[in-house]
């Protein structure tokens, strides 16, 4: 068994004095330095760091993690959205990609990252999206993925859901679906033994779903590592073009600016999500000779319509995304039932005043469900003023795409029964039937009534083996440069059509099997 | 291992009274609520958007509290309003107010910034989801206790297996050629 003495995860009460292995040098000017050294520091604790992080530590290397968001337990844990918003989510759950129409997109910040907000879907990496990225990028290894699949469904114990588990909003889809004739699959999830509360975005209160903080978080500690959260890496340091260490701030313990933190290290490792990944490195003036930081973000949009039934449904009982209708993946699209708070969605309704209210009246007999889209355009990922500025300009086919995605889940909604759909496009009245779903295409939805959000962000920091497109290597490594590796959804070459942890988790454990073999 | 409390909240950023009284009339226009919702409420409502505010960068919360400004003046330039802002309008004009903006090409992008703000806040407050029959903490806590009941044996087991030893099976280093392999396309 490994080490029962784990170090506890350190936050922002516990710095500077009690981080294990530190040193501060005191400073006249600009502050106390707070210093460490390990072999490998990893920057985030999300589905790519962390993963990095166990698999290193176990393979024997002195890793440290560093996360900016603070460390929230299974216990703190509950059905208040605005301050879960708050706590585990970056800029509260309101960050935006500028463009026409801007999209919402959300990302985790807290130990766990992402991952602790996420639905919990986890799929492979579908075949054809493997083969692209062999054939277009030439990514090395797409072959060999199973095992490394296999191996991360057994930490995130990804299975299906037990049956009683699933709520009258997703069997109204699947029933739809069934009517129609569509394929419609149980999700596999990342869950052991899911009480079905539809608390996911807020925190698991039950511990069932195994994100990385209730996984590779511990794991990585139990083999050593240490886990350092409340700290925000503002640049790699770079001798040359070595990658020697980071340096940031860590939170004081009442929540201001704390103490100035460098890690010295033999390896860098970037796991700090799609966003801020590039930014990071940017800002470190790392340089590739792809020119590619930061470009080629990709962001799976996403629409949601709300359908009135006559029966209760209740749609916060029982796990969301039990199901997703995979009829149209060949075209690019999927479709789950995604309920949200009451508040998340009056604020996303394109309605105010009395039709406001009507709607939200009528919300426990509500199915909220959502289409999402493969991308076929690219955004980018910009570093202004110390923090990333993000445009993406989504493209007419793929607003296209969005219009017949919804004109679809409509038709299948009201083959489940529904009563009234209210779209996601502003201006466009609320449809009644199944009639008339034809509207939507009578006349263009303009770009700026559609609503999108979305909450995959990938592609700015992409892999493959052609130094002058991709800023990494197959296995994660920065091109051109020495010690240093990115591990999250940045890599990723392409939007893949489902939804990413699984795909970024393998992709971590192969790096770090990489990096181990290389490890002198 | 030492257990640590939560991290506290970051402390709000406060909004001057005129601004809460803002928040509190376009809550008004925008949820509809019923006519007899006590003061507190909206004083809850304005401390809600105050925490929010806190979560956002600074740059974002200036653009907010100045879209809030924005908004208050605007009122004051609609002749019929005899130079009061909005949160001085009565129920109907502010709703009225509201409604231009919305429908307004130019303005229209202010009004819904402020519309997802104030219904955000609106139903997450606690009096709100009641009113609704919302009651998401009561099913946390029914389930939690049904997946205990069933399975709390097999939890457990999972729970400790993830920290079992299990290395990184190296394979018999075939990544060169699996390099030279996605060059050559094969
Ligand atoms: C609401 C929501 C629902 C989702 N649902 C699903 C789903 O059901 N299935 C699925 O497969 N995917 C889902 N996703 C997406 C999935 O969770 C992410 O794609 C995945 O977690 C991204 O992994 P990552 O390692 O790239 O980044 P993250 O998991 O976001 O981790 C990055 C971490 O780095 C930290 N960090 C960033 N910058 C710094 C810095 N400068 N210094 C220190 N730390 C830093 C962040 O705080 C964060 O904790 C969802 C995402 C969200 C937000
Ligand atoms: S639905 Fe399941 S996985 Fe999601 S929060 Fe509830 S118990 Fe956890």
């Amino acid at each position: 068994m490994p080490s029962l003495a784990a170090e506890p995860i350190r936050t922002r009460a516990d710095w500077p004095d009690a981080i294990p292995g530190a040193t501060t040098r005191r400073r006249a000017f600009r502050g106390d330095v707070v210093e460490l050294g390990c072999d490998v520091v990893v920057i985030g604790s999300g589905a790519g760091g962390a993963v990095v992080a166990a698999e290193l530590a176990e393979g024997g290397l002195d890793v440290i993690v560093l996360e900016e968001g603070g460390h929230h337990r299974t216990e703190d844990f509950g059905a208040d959205a605005g301050a879960a918003v708050r706590r585990l989510y970056r800029d509260g759950g309101a960050q935006m990609a500028l463009g026409s129409p801007p999209i919402t997109f959300a990302e985790g910040r807290c130990v766990g990252g992402s991952t602790v907000v996420n639905g919990g879907m986890s799929w492979r990496t579908p075949d054809k999206i493997l083969e692209r990225w062999r054939r277009e990028d030439q990514v090395a290894g797409t072959g060999d993925m199973e095992r490394y699949f296999e191996r991360v469904e057994r930490f995130i114990s990804a299975r299906h859901q037990d049956p009683w588990t699933v709520g009258r909003d997703n069997e109204l889809l699947r029933e739809g679906a069934e009517r129609k004739g569509w394929a419609v699959i149980p999700n596999i999830r990342n869950q052991l033994h899911c009480a079905g509360t539809n608390n996911c975005a807020f925190g698991c209160p039950t511990g069932a779903k195994r994100s990385t903080l209730v996984s590779y978080v511990p794991r990585a500690q139990a083999f050593g590592a240490r886990v350092l959260a409340d700290c925000r890496v503002d640049r790699v340091l770079l001798e040359g073009k070595r990658a020697v260490g980071v340096a940031g701030r860590a939170l004081g313990p009442d929540g201001r600016p704390g103490p100035r933190v460098v890690v010295r290290a033999r390896g860098v490792v970037v796991a700090a999500g799609a966003v801020q990944t590039p930014a990071l490195l940017l800002r470190s003036g790392v340089r590739s000779p792809s020119g590619a930081i930061g470009h080629g973000l990709t962001l799976h949009p996403n629409a949601k319509v709300t359908a009135i039934f006559d029966e209760p449904v209740e749609g916060w009982k029982g796990v969301h995304q039990a199901y997703q209708v995979r009829e149209f993946q060949d075209e690019g699209y999927l479709m789950a039932a995604v309920n949200i708070p009451p508040s998340m969605l009056a604020m996303t309704l394109p309605h105010w005043g009395p039709a406001l209210r009507e709607v939200m009246a009528a919300y426990d007999r509500a199915v909220i469900a959502g289409i999402l889209v493969e991308d076929t355009t690219t955004g980018r990922v910009r570093q202004v003023g110390g923090r990333p500025l993000v445009t993406y300009a989504l493209s007419d086919l793929d607003l296209q795409r969005l219009v017949r995605g919804t004109s679809l889940l409509c038709e299948l909604l009201f083959e489940a029964g529904a009563r009234r759909i209210v779209l996601p496009f502003e201006g466009v009245a609320d449809l009644h039937g199944p009639d008339e779903v034809r509207r939507l295409f009578a006349r263009p939805i303009p770009r700026e009534a559609m609503e999108v959000v979305t909450v995959h962000v990938m592609g700015t920091a992409r892999m493959g083996e052609d130094r002058r497109r991709h800023v990494c290597d197959s296995f994660g490594k920065v091109h051109d440069a020495d010690g240093l590796w990115v591990s999250d959804a940045s890599l990723f070459p392409s939007p893949i059509g489902v939804n990413p942890m699984e795909t970024i988790m393998a992709l971590a454990t192969r790096n770090a099997e990489r990096l181990l073999e290389g490890w002198r | 291992m030492p257990e640590a409390s939560p991290p506290p909240e970051l402390p709000p950023a406060r909004l001057p009274r005129r601004l809460r009284a803002t928040v509190g009339a376009l809550a008004r226009a925008v949820c509809d609520p019923p006519d007899d919702v006590a003061p507190a409420t909206y004083e809850r409502l304005a401390d809600d958007v105050e925490r929010f505010l806190a979560s956002l960068p600074a740059a974002a919360r200036l653009g907010l509290v100045g879209a809030l400004w924005a908004f208050e003046a605007s009122a004051a330039l609609v002749p019929s309003s005899r130079l009061r802002t909005y949160s001085r309008l009565s129920p109907r004009r502010a709703a009225a107010h509201f409604g231009r903006c919305w429908e307004s090409r130019a303005l229209h992008p202010l009004a819904k910034i402020l519309k997802m703000v104030v219904a955000f806040a609106w139903f997450e407050l606690p009096e709100v989801k009641a009113a609704m029959g919302y009651h998401p903490e009561r099913w946390i806590a029914e389930a939690s206790r049904r997946r205990l009941a069933a399975w709390a044996t097999e939890v457990r087991r999972g729970e400790a297996a993830v920290l079992e030893p299990d290395p990184l099976r190296r394979p018999a280093a075939p990544a060169p050629t699996e390099v030279a392999d996605a060059l050559a396309g094969r």
